[in-house]
């Protein structure tokens, strides 16, 4: 787009000025104050509106003319359109806006950002006109629009590369700083480095365990060595306290040896041969004096033998002897026995006969022993006797029965007698009347209920005539016609005093039960109730529907009372009925047709106490019928008993006759009853035993009797053998004692002299055997005498004694020492006893140390066992190497992590500085280009750090500088060639706009100026300008560089020059 | 006559250390420290229960010549175990425990044979009196041994009279790695005649030959030691008659299984969804190791909308945290989340931003261009930590490879941060 002609209508200084503009460059030569930073600001406001009132580049005409102009402007397309903004008091601050095309054809204001390509308020005035003071701000270039096309345009991150990269450090930092000690990874080497040490320390462990493991083998080597000495040593004490202790004896021994040694030989003689000699001697002597005391013995007792002279005889019968005596006690007691018996024979005969009495003369001791007296019969009679009893005792049960039931009947006889008595009675009480009681019962009910009903007739007679008499009063009332003068509040209150008599009337009847009539005089109620309603509205309507209604109830009264006269005649027929009916009633009654209210009371009365008579006469009735039934009951109840009665009374006398059958068999009297044949059966009994007894005592008797004789035959023969004379029955037992007793001594006597025989000789033999023993201890002795024998024994017998000491003595040192042998004897031979002391005191000495050692060695192993046992069950290392383990792990991890972020961020590096040399925006190529130009290459270029809004030089040496850093022409060169860069950029986005520039290369160099108006008119190509300056030679070096038209700007004038 | 019954472990590396282990609550450290001493005595049950005449352990029985104290008492200990039973011991020393660099010696009971390292050993294995098999095989003297070391072994030295077993830790055809470790040929092995080669080294159990005379099995490691041992592990129990087939049973043993879950983010739209699954998979961990203790490393990767939320500082701790709070005894089985991982990635159309022409696609160019300068460029980045006199003793240098998988990351990194959380 170009401008192609400006006319100022009026605006600042300027008034009707019109410009024609070249399409390139178009240079504004004037001086200060001839307006050229006026036309800046017209252009601006042209395309963007006045500023405010009051603002100082609002442009307000100083000198005339309305507020605005135009622009002509042409399109790249070709196409004119005029442009014309118009100020003033009443219309928009802005200033009114007309665009029209060549035809005059308008538009409105929206079609100024198409002809301006979008491009905003902001990025005009930054970039396609701007004066000295825009220039050297770089602020503004920092709009939006404008940084996006500087620094952002093709970076496509979402998240600023600069974010992304604190990001990373802060990652990095929080995982590992090189002399950080928080950081993890710094934090976690610090734990390894503290495990490390302690897993050191226990890998050192296994050469220790070597060490004690040796040690400890050493010492049991050691322990075992001690253990063999104190073993030697307590050997060699215990010997050396043996021999001690058996010093004693082996003193003793020597000297029973040496004893020994000195006396005389003699033969070898068994042990006790000295006291067996003496014995012997001993012996002999006391043989010898029993020999001769026997001798004499044996001769006395023979002398006594001889002096008895039955001996003989009564030694050939002592088997006789001896058996009489046995048996003699017993003939005694058979003697006192046979007396006894005899008596008792004789008191049996004597029951038998008292018994044979008592039963009477007629009985014998045969029939006696006949009669059954046994158990079964005795039975029988008791069986006899409970059946009498027991028909006996059933007769009299039967008896007691049949008086009992004649009894009863006798009483109820009585009271059917006194039950008939009483119903007579009441019969007889029973009034006398033409009608039956149910008769007169019947007409008294009727008379109660007719009573009520012509009460409840004369009630209804009552209402009917109030109803008439209501109704009259109705009809007789006047009409209820409104005055003319009534106000309507007047009529109001007539029409609801109406309605209210009405409805009260409707529901008086509905009460009555006259629902048809009720309903009706409701209607017509409800009627005047409308009415009520509608006179509130209209009062002449209300009128004349009141009157309608008035006269309709009238009509309806008329035929009410009608029907109240009907029905009131009805009730009185109905009234005449039931007197006549109540007029039977009293006849029955009372008997009379008009009788008096007391008479028909007392028929009533009367009728009450009758029925109660009635009542009790009914039950007397009742009573003589169950009387009666009873009797009938016990009528036949005694017949019955009589019946048992008589059975009972068989059955006992057939009981009777049965028994008296049995006393005949049995041979008894029949007067006797059961027991007397029970005590007969007895005392036959007690006869019967005295005779059994009687029989036995006598056969008794008789075999005694026989003992007796065959003994005192027994005596006698023995008697007659020794040549005595028999004796009697008494003397028998006497003899035998006395030959028992002489047979006991001759017995005796023999006996005696046998054995003081027998004595004698055994004493002889053992007196010979004494003598021929002392003979063979002589020989044995080799001695001569036995003197020389007992001298030869003594010395023996020492020998022997101390041979047996020495025995002694060397078993006691054996024992001491274990045992005897030669070597403890030439030990004991060599040593002496002090010798032994002092030796055994250096053993024990010798032992406790060796103790206090092995003790101590044994004390030192069990704290190595300890140790290596402690070693053995150390899971330190382990636990420690998992720790390790699980650190670096954990530590390995966390380095990944560290070496992936650190990566990321020298990934990040190179890829920034790839981009900012191959991938700068367009805009910063393009504005390099320009500065390079401007600068005659000392800059090479312009460039914007990735992610940062800042803008960076490369010199011709490739040093690369911030703004900051320039002097102040070379940062205008700078800020001018980047928004040549821009208006360029935008230019190729959408439409290449005019660039009116004020004055902005003051500060340049002529060089600068020379080399950046090449650059300007470079651009003058594609951008038309409009360069304002005040210098002649910046102008002349603008027309000089290019296709230019200057136009003098002087009194209010524009002239192209 | 009941076949030779044995059980065949290798690589328990016991006092090894735990790598991978994320940071674990110490009830549960102490758990992981005895896991593989509770293999170890898991191993020892087996061979109780199972009657076996022999335990083989065919190398690297401890992780090194370093051994703790409490592990050798404790290996010692179990061992004796087996002494009550009659069963002997055969082990191998391997790479990591060779012989000659003991520190400590240990009074073995006599029924535990350590096999010589100069020549290969036999050790009889007698059941009633009768030598039912022998066991031949060679430890090593040193750290790395270049030698074929099956070789050495004799050819079919019973015949047909008794099994022989091979005891033997080497890289076999190339497997576990270089060749320092007694490098041998599967064939060799083969036809040595042998009726099984009890090999160890490589941590994964698998059997490389098998036929009726013979059977090569490397046993793996009875207990992960890592998060990349992932899996229930265990020991071999063998039996194997001179003229008989070879059977073997695989006996799990490991007391806590690392495992992985890769969780991609596709279609997860809010935290509790992504709650639900990882939780979903947790439930799937504790059926399939119903008894055991296991530790996960959980991976979410792929494109989601949920990118931008994990990367934000501090949501990987809080999530880890939130996951681990079902677990707090640790005595028992357990599913514990030790380590979250995050691979995810953010949606976008990479052609798209290097066509721009802009920041964004020259940084994508100077990262997937990968170019020295670059490279360079990121090494000098990582230089103060990297060499930090303290920090730089626990850390790896970052070779090119690690430099240029970083450089991937910072780019991913960069771009969440550059495009924010609009895109």
């Amino acid at each position: 787009m170009r401008i192609r002609e400006l006319y100022v209508d009026g605006f600042g200084v300027w008034r009707d000025l019109k410009i024609t503009l070249e399409p390139s460059m178009n240079v504004f030569l004037g001086p200060n104050e001839a307006g050229k930073s006026t036309l800046l600001n017209f252009v601006r406001s042209m395309w963007f509106g006045f500023d405010r009132r009051g603002q100082p580049l609002r442009g307000e005409p100083l000198r005339g003319g309305r507020h605005g102009g135009r622009l002509l402007v042409g399109t790249q397309g070709g196409a004119s359109y005029t442009v014309e903004r118009l100020g003033g008091d009443s219309g928009p601050s802005a200033g009114s806006v007309t665009v029209s095309d060549a035809s005059g054809n308008q538009f409105d204001e929206e079609l100024l950002p198409n002809l301006l390509g979008s491009v905003s308020r902001d990025v005009f005035y930054s970039v396609f006109a701007f004066g000295l003071t825009e220039l050297e701000q770089l602020d503004t270039l920092h709009k939006d629009e404008i940084s996006q096309a500087l620094y952002s345009a093709g970076l496509g991150t979402p998240v600023p590369v600069t974010d992304v990269e604190q990001n990373l450090t802060r990652q990095a930092d929080q995982l590992f700083r090189p002399a950080g000690s928080k950081p993890t990874i710094n934090q976690l080497v610090d734990s390894l480095d503290a495990v490390s040490r302690k897993l050191s320390v226990l890998r050192k462990l296994p050469d220790e365990y070597s060490v004690v493991k040796e040690e400890e083998r050493e010492l049991l080597i050691s322990i075992t060595q001690l253990e063999q000495r104190r073993g030697q040593l307590r050997q060699e004490l215990l010997w050396c306290k043996a021999l001690m202790s058996a010093w004693e004896q082996w003193e003793e021994l020597l000297q029973v040896e040496n004893e020994l040694n000195q006396l005389p030989v003699v033969p070898e003689l068994p042990p006790a041969t000295v006291q067996r000699m003496q014995q012997l001697e001993q012996r002999i002597l006391e043989l010898k004096a029993e020999v001769a005391e026997r001798e004499e013995q044996t001769n006395h007792t023979a002398s006594l033998l001889a002096a008895i002279s039955e001996g003989e005889a009564l030694l050939r019968a002592r088997g006789e002897v001896r058996h009489l005596q046995e048996r003699k006690s017993a003939y005694e007691k058979n003697l006192q026995q046979a007396e006894t018996l005899r008596r008792g024979v004789e008191q049996k005969s004597r029951q038998v006969a008292e018994g044979l009495r008592s039963l009477g003369g007629e009985w014998s001791e045969q029939q006696l022993m006949e009669f059954d007296t046994g158990l079964q019969a005795r039975e029988t009679v008791r069986e006899f006797a409970r059946r009498v009893q027991a028909t006996k005792e059933q007769l009299e049960r039967a008896r007691i029965e049949l008086d009992t039931v004649k009894a009863n009947r006798r009483k109820l006889a009585a009271d059917f007698e006194e039950a008939s008595r009483h119903k007579d009675e009441l019969i007889r009480q029973s009034p006398a009347s033409p009608y039956s009681y149910e008769t007169r019962c019947a007409a008294a009910q009727s008379h109660s209920t007719l009573q009520t009903e012509m009460a409840m007739l004369a009630s209804e007679r009552d209402r009917i005539e109030r109803c008439l008499d209501a109704l009259h009063k109705q009809a007789g009332e006047p009409e209820p016609a409104a005055p003319p003068s009534c106000s309507g509040d007047q009529r109001s209150k007539i029409a609801l005093a109406g309605g209210v008599l009405l409805t009260l009337t409707s529901a008086a009847l509905f009460v009555f039960e006259e629902a048809l009539a009720a309903g009706a005089l409701g209607v017509l109620g409800a009627a005047v109730w409308v009415v009520f309603a509608v006179l509130r509205l209209s009062a002449r309507t209300a009128r004349v529907q009141l009157t309608a209604a008035a006269n309709a109830a009238r009509a309806h009264i008329r035929g009410q009372q009608e029907y109240w006269r009907v029905e009131l005649e009805r009730i009185d027929a109905s009234v005449g009925d039931k007197q006549a009916q109540l007029n039977r009633c009293l006849e029955v009654l009372t008997g009379t047709h008009t009788p008096s209210a007391e008479q028909t009371s007392a028929a009533i009365a009367e009728l009450e106490v009758e029925g109660s008579l009635r009542t009790s006469l009914t039950a007397a009735v009742n009573r003589c019928e169950a009387l009666a039934q009873e009797d009938r009951l016990v009528a036949r109840a005694q017949e019955e008993a009589a019946r048992a009665y008589q059975d009972a009374l068989q059955q006992h006398r057939k009981a009777e006759d049965r028994f008296q059958t049995w006393l005949q068999s049995q041979h008894l009297s029949p007067a006797l009853s059961a027991d007397g044949v029970l005590e007969v059966i007895q005392m036959a009994q007690t006869a019967k035993d005295a005779r059994h007894d009687q029989d036995e005592t006598q056969s008794c008797l008789d075999a005694l009797e026989a003992e007796i004789g065959e003994f005192v035959a027994g005596v006698n023969l023995v008697c007659e053998s020794c040549g005595r004379p028999p004796v009697s029955r008494s003397e028998a037992a006497g003899t035998v004692t006395w030959l028992n007793q002489t047979l006991d001594q001759v017995q005796m006597l023999t006996t005696e002299l046998t054995s003081a025989k027998e004595a004698l000789g055994e004493c002889q033999e053992q007196l010979r055997q004494h003598q021929a023993a002392v003979e063979d201890l002589l020989a044995q002795a080799e001695a001569e005498s036995i003197g020389d024998f007992y001298i030869k024994g003594e010395v023996c017998v020492h020998r022997q004694s101390l041979e047996e000491r020495r025995r002694r003595l060397v078993i006691a040192i054996g024992a001491k020492c274990g045992q005897w042998n030669s070597r403890v004897r030439g030990e004991l031979e060599q040593t002496q006893l002090e010798e032994l002391r002092q030796k055994a005191a250096d053993l024990s000495e010798r032992l406790a140390s060796t103790e206090a050692q092995i003790t101590e060695g044994q004390t030192s192993l069990g704290s190595l066992r300890q140790r290596l046992d402690d070693m053995e069950k150390d899971e330190q290392l382990s636990l420690f190497q998992m720790r390790a383990d699980t650190l670096v792990e954990e530590l390995q991890c966390r380095a990944w992590e560290w070496q992936r972020l650190a990566i990321a961020r020298a990934l990040l590096a190179a890829t920034r500085e790839k981009y900012e040399k191959e991938r700068q925006p367009e805009v910063l190529q393009t504005a390099s280009q320009y500065f390079r130009a401007m600068t005659g290459g000392c800059y090479t270029r312009v460039y914007a750090p990735v992610g940062q809004q800042e803008i960076r030089v490369e010199t011709n040496d490739r040093q690369q500088i911030g703004v900051e850093q320039l002097s102040r022409g070379t940062v205008e060169q700078l800020y001018l060639a980047m928004r040549l860069a821009l208006a360029r950029e935008f230019g190729r986005r959408s439409v290449p706009l005019p660039l009116v520039m004020d004055d902005v290369v003051v500060n340049f160099d002529p060089q600068r100026l020379r080399q950046t108006s090449a650059v300007l008119g470079e651009v003058a190509r594609c951008h038309q300008i409009l360069f304002f300056t005040c210098h002649p030679h910046v102008a002349q070096a603008l027309v000089s560089a290019g296709d230019a038209r200057l136009i003098e700007l002087a009194a209010g004038e524009a002239r192209t020059a | 006559m009941r076949p030779f019954r044995f059980i065949h472990t290798a690589d328990l590396h016991l006092d090894s250390q735990f790598g991978g282990v994320g940071s674990v609550p110490e009830q549960l450290q102490q758990r992981l420290v005895n896991s593989p001493l509770r293999a170890l005595e898991r191993i020892v049950d087996a061979c109780l229960r199972c009657d076996v005449d022999c335990l083989i352990i065919a190398g690297d029985l401890y992780d090194s010549s370093r051994v703790g104290i409490r592990t050798l008492a404790y290996v010692r200990q179990q061992l004796l175990r087996l002494k009550e039973r009659g069963i002997m011991v055969v082990v191998a020393a391997g790479n990591h425990d060779p012989l000659e660099a003991r520190r400590i010696d240990v009074a073995w009971p006599e029924h535990v044979h350590w096999l010589p390292s100069r020549e290969v050993g036999r050790v009889p294995v007698k059941r009633g009196g009768r030598v039912i098999a022998s066991v031949y095989g060679i430890s090593y003297g040193q750290k790395e041994v270049v030698q074929n070391l099956a070789v050495r072994f004799p050819d079919r030295p019973d015949g047909d009279s008794a099994c022989s077993v091979a005891v033997l830790h080497s890289s076999v055809d190339g497997l576990g790695g270089r060749e320092n470790y007694a490098p041998a040929g599967l064939q060799d092995l083969v036809e040595k005649g042998y009726c099984y080669w009890a090999l160890g080294h490589v941590h994964q159990a698998r059997i490389l030959y098998n036929s009726l005379e013979c059977s090569v099995v490397y046993s793996g490691s009875p207990q992960g030691l890592n998060s990349l041992e992932t899996g229930f592990r265990g020991c071999w129990l063998v039996e194997a008659a001179p003229k008989g087939p070879i059977t073997t049973e695989f006996v799990p043993v490991s007391d806590v299984v690392w495992e992985k879950i890769e969780l991609p983010i596709e279609g997860i739209a809010d935290q509790d969804n992504l709650n639900r699954k990882v939780s979903e998979r947790l439930d799937q961990l504790a059926r399939a190791y119903g008894g055991s203790g296991v530790l996960v490393e959980i991976e979410l990767s792929g494109r989601g909308v949920l990118h931008p939320w994990l990367n934000q500082r501090g949501v990987k701790d809080e999530l880890l945290q939130m996951w681990q709070e079902g677990e707090s005894d640790f005595t028992g089985s357990f599913v514990f989340p030790h380590k979250l991982t995050l691979a995810t990635r953010r949606d976008l159309d990479l052609s798209q931003l290097r066509s721009q022409e802009d920041f964004v696609a020259d940084l994508l160019q100077l990262a997937e261009g990968a170019e020295p300068a670059m490279l360079e460029r990121a090494a000098a980045a990582l230089e103060p930590l990297m060499t930090h006199r303290r920090v730089r003793r626990y850390l790896k240098s970052a070779d090119e490879d690690a430099l240029k998988a970083l450089l991937a990351e910072a780019k991913v990194l960069a771009l969440d941060l550059l495009l924010g959380e609009d895109q």
